[in-house]
């Protein structure tokens, strides 16, 4: 590849008369390369132009929210996960979930705001909270014509706890189902070994279940969900195409139980690279996008195009290993609490786009047990004793701990989320001013998630996304606190075990709260978990294309029906 | 990867360019007395061989470094939510992820002997059919790319060469230094937004709906993306072999008796042709690493992405057999360009047969290989 080239004395000799062939075919080639040129600079000097002509970047509570508009025919939109099977069964991440919303369903579902209402079971009921009674709905189609029956239902649940069917989905089952029963022509009774007062939630959607046809599941084995067989279940859409490498196509099931005023077909591309999925955008071949990075917003948000943005839920911060010297020490946890600038974070890195954490579970988890009012939750969490920013507390806690001249550690953080890279920098910079060197390090996700809670790591970022309207998701893990491996601090604290336990066999919500509220306090004074943010999520919509009813748990629902024209 | 072609190559020892004389004489006289047919079954075993011992040390280092690398697919299949040590365990079970390292691999060894891939631990598929749905794509890409580098850079490579050190020469290295650094993330970006977006003459992403032919429309711009670090290559290597055959003394003698600029051309390319064709082999592994971001960049979810994915899943069923049939698409194309290398040189066919007289080979003797040209008529 790297031959020499030797300056040749014959050059001298060569072609003193081009013929006229030879001119017309150098005239092409100059005006070739000058077009390229050309082309290429203008492309820079427009790449330019785009950028200057940025608006500043302005959270959007609102963006293309409305609440009028009329449906759309067809909806073409952008999703930067690619799912490589239909089944959240075997593979259960966020975009699983979002996808299947569409069509499968549980016994219940929820409304945007998180409440849980009916799907397949009318009703359900229980008198101690471990006998749990569902009755189900009459005449429900599948997508493969069929009528849902009991043994349909029965059948998706025991597949949903089956490890080995099921590795995605079956953590949102843990053991503590004692046997499924069908206890009618049209009802099941699921009976547990210890009171859950939420398990209503769990045999949702939006956690553990998702039914289909017991005669479409086994014939199609382990091709289920997959590009050949698809997948049948009983939501508003049927899936008519799918390919893991490109997109998902569905068309609006005419023998839905329910109503659906969404539009007529619906597919979901995937664009993995975030530039791709902005061109593809702003040049009309998607309506829409999920997943717009908030650091962008701006280019995002051109030629009358909107961002929504709305919370996710998820939680933001640093765990603290006790176990792990010196964070034996609280005056370190301390000190390295008070480095934080939350704010500066949510202002600079997110820019604004996100929201100061001043607990474990965000207020719209927890609006679940204050009558969906997030604002009361926000209340009730605003005072739970996260530290604020201050250097100087920063450094006074270093002198009093067992490290008063500082020390070294390592901080690592998931690829894919640069916002948390840039975050744990800036709490790099400001633990200098109080000689404790933070070494960051970016690790594939994969081998994060491996790291979480393995006792190793003093100080560890925790991200965690709920997917379930379990008021308590995150805290029912972080605060399980029943020692190593329990939850990702390998926290050691009876009473908060105990209590956290407890809570699955109440069944007075403000009582559930009290509960989250006094743990997570106790976490915060010891300083075990650090809340930094809670996260937004924000999807882009072209010019007159509306959003009906977005609220944090919209992707649980028929989403594509919240898609509408605007007059 | 490279080490490993060119000592196969130096066993099969049907490359003109051998710098080894004397193997290449001891050679001769085995293969002398025997059969075209037998020749190239012996060439096609011991590519085989060779092939099948690759791969077997191949699996082996991708297992092992697979094994070795800091994540748990059981963790990442539950994600990060509360799961209890048995869940974790059960899921380990179900993929043998418990099992020892060596009864691992003798497991997929053994399936893979049956003709079986195995089963993603990612998706629960079968592995075949997650390539056979994705192979196509990555195959159309790379050939495209290779089709659009050699029809561009070939002929800019030609004129370089034929205008040495003139301003044409210049501008075509300076393209090429240009195409082969610029990083294809980048270039693919700016294709898209002055090709796709400002002029809207390609699409901007995926395969589309409309077909094979509508898919291939869709893969040019991704095709084009990955050939401009290729062309690159290919400009640099013709401007290079060509240059040689113009400054060679044939070259001088024919033009000052006055032979046809098209014949004293035609000579020179062929006499250039060998390390092109050779070098094009080595670019097909260039190729299959540049999928990778290009079918990011543009959304077409071939082999490549299915790569990416699978090894930081570290779904090993299906990094091992994506590895081996890129492994194998390289052995293969280096083996044909091999055979292809036999065909141009006609060197290489009179050392086989050293009863063909030299008058059948009238351009191929250069200043620097006449000592070769004595020792082959000997």
């Amino acid at each position: 590849m790297t031959h020499p080239t030797p300056i040749s004395p014959q050059t001298a000799i060569r072609s003193a008369q081009p013929n006229r062939l030879a001119t017309i075919g150098r005239r092409i080639v100059t005006t070739a390369i000058a077009a390229v040129m050309a082309v290429a600079l203008a492309a820079c000097g427009g790449a330019n132009a785009s950028i200057a002509t940025g608006q500043p970047t302005v959270p959007s509570e609102t963006g293309a929210k409305t609440s009028t508009g009329t449906p759309v025919k067809d909806l073409k939109i952008a999703s930067a996960s690619a799912v490589s099977t239909l089944s959240v069964n075997q593979e259960a991440g966020s975009a699983n979930y979002q996808l299947a919303a569409l069509y499968q369903e549980g016994l219940t579902g929820v409304d945007a705001t998180g409440k849980v209402i009916p799907a397949l079971a009318e009703k359900w009921s229980s008198t101690d909270n471990k006998t749990w009674v569902f009755d189900l709905r009459q005449g429900v189609k599948l997508h493969d014509g069929s009528t849902l029956t009991t043994d349909d239902v029965i059948d998706s649940i025991n597949t949903a706890r089956d490890a080995t069917l099921s590795p995605g989905l079956s953590v949102y089952w843990p053991d503590y189902v004692d046997k499924v029963e069908k206890t009618g022509d049209a009802q099941i009774t699921i009976t547990l070994k210890t009171p859950q007062s939420e398990f209503p939630t769990q045999v949702s959607n939006v956690a553990g279940l998702f039914v289909t046809s017991k005669a479409f599941r086994e014939s199609a084995g382990s091709d289920y969900g997959s590009a050949s067989k698809l997948i049948v279940g009983t939501g508003p859409y049927k899936v008519t195409e799918f390919d893991p490498s490109s997109h998902v196509s569905l068309e609006k099931f005419k023998d839905y139980w329910g109503t659906n005023d969404g539009p007529d077909t619906v597919r979901v591309d995937f664009i993995t690279e975030d530039s791709t999925r902005l061109l593809a955008f702003q040049n009309g071949t998607v309506d829409a996008s999920f997943n717009v990075p908030v650091t962008s917003v701006a280019q995002w948000s051109q030629n009358g195009s909107n961002v929504t943005a709305y919370s996710d839920r998820s939680y933001y911060g640093l765990t603290f290993d006790q176990g792990v010297k010196p964070f034996d020490d609280i005056h370190v946890r301390k000190a390295i609490s008070y480095a934080l600038d939350k704010e500066g974070i949510v202002k600079g890195v997110l820019k604004g786009y996100g929201e100061v954490a001043t607990g474990i579970d965000s207020p719209e988890q927890l609006a679940g047990w204050t009558n969906n009012s997030k604002d009361e939750a926000a209340k009730k969490v605003a005072d739970l004793g996260a530290l604020s920013y201050s250097i100087d507390q920063a450094k006074s806690e270093i002198a009093q701990s067992s490290q008063p001249s500082g020390f070294s550690t390592t901080l690592t953080y998931p690829t894919g989320y640069p916002a948390v890279g840039q975050a744990s920098l800036a709490l790099a910079d400001s633990l200098k001013q109080i000689g404790v060197t933070l070494d960051v390090k970016e690790i594939p996700l994969e081998q994060w998630l491996s790291e979480v809670g393995n006792g190793k790591q003093g100080v560890a970022w925790m991200i965690y996304n709920p997917t379930t309207p379990q008021p308590n998701e995150v805290t029912s893990w972080l605060l399980a606190a029943g020692g190593a491996g329990a939850n990702p601090a390998n926290w050691t604290d009876a009473d908060v075990a105990a209590q956290t336990d407890k809570i699955g066999t109440l069944t007075d919500p403000s009582e559930k709260l009290q509960i989250v509220l006094d743990t997570t306090k106790t976490a915060l004074e010891q300083d075990i978990y650090s809340p930094v943010y809670w996260g937004k999520a924000a999807v882009a919509t072209k010019k007159g294309l509306g959003l009906k009813g977005v609220d944090t748990f919209w992707l649980g629902t028929n989403w594509a029906a919240d898609f509408v024209e605007q007059q | 990867m490279t080490g490993n072609t060119s000592n196969l190559r130096d066993e099969g020892g049907l490359r003109a360019s051998d710098p080894g004389r004397p193997r290449a004489r001891s050679r001769r006289r085995t293969a002398g007395n025997a059969s075209p047919w037998i020749r190239a079954a012996q060439f096609l075993g011991k590519r085989l061989a060779n092939l099948i011992l690759l791969l077997f040390v191949l699996s082996l280092i991708t297992f092992g470094l697979l094994y070795m690398t800091n994540s748990d697919p059981a963790r990442t299949l539950a994600g990060a939510k509360k799961v209890s040590p048995e869940q974790l365990a059960a899921i380990r079970a179900q993929y043998h992820l418990d099992e020892p390292l060596w009864r691992q691999y003798l497991r997929w060894l053994g399936n893979l002997l049956h003709g079986d891939f195995g089963t993603s631990i990612r998706t629960q598929l079968p592995v075949s059919q997650m390539i056979g749905q994705r192979a196509w794509i990555t195959l159309a890409l790379a050939l495209m790319a290779l089709a659009i580098a050699l029809l561009i850079g070939l002929p800019l490579g030609i004129l370089a060469a034929r205008r040495h050190g003139r301003w044409q020469d210049r501008l075509i290295t300076a393209l090429a230094v240009t195409g082969l650094s610029a990083p294809s993330f980048a270039v693919g970006l700016l294709l898209l937004y002055v090709l796709s977006v400002r002029l809207g003459w390609f699409p901007i992403y995926g395969l589309g709906d409309g077909g094979l032919i509508d898919a291939l429309w869709h893969l040019l711009l991704p095709a084009i993306t990955l050939a401009v670090g290729l062309f690159a290559s290919v400009v640099k290597i013709s401007r290079a072999s060509l240059a040689d055959q113009v400054d060679a003394d044939y070259t001088l003698f024919a033009r000052s008796r006055g032979v046809a600029r098209w014949t004293v051309l035609l000579a020179q390319l062929r006499n250039a042709a060998l390390p092109i064709v050779t070098s094009s082999g080595l670019l097909i592994a260039t190729l299959v690493s540049g999928t990778v971001i290009v079918e990011t960049t543009f959304a077409v979810g071939g082999l490549g992405t299915l790569l990416q994915t699978s090894v930081t899943f570290k779904d090993i069923p299906t990094v091992q057999a994506i590895t081996m049939i890129m492994a194998t698409i390289i052995c293969v194309a280096t083996a044909i360009v091999d055979a292809l290398a036999v065909l141009i040189d006609p060197r290489l066919r009179v050392r086989q047969r050293p009863t063909v007289a030299p008058a059948t080979i009238p351009v191929a003797v250069d200043a620097n290989d006449a000592s070769d040209s004595k020792e082959a008529t000997a």
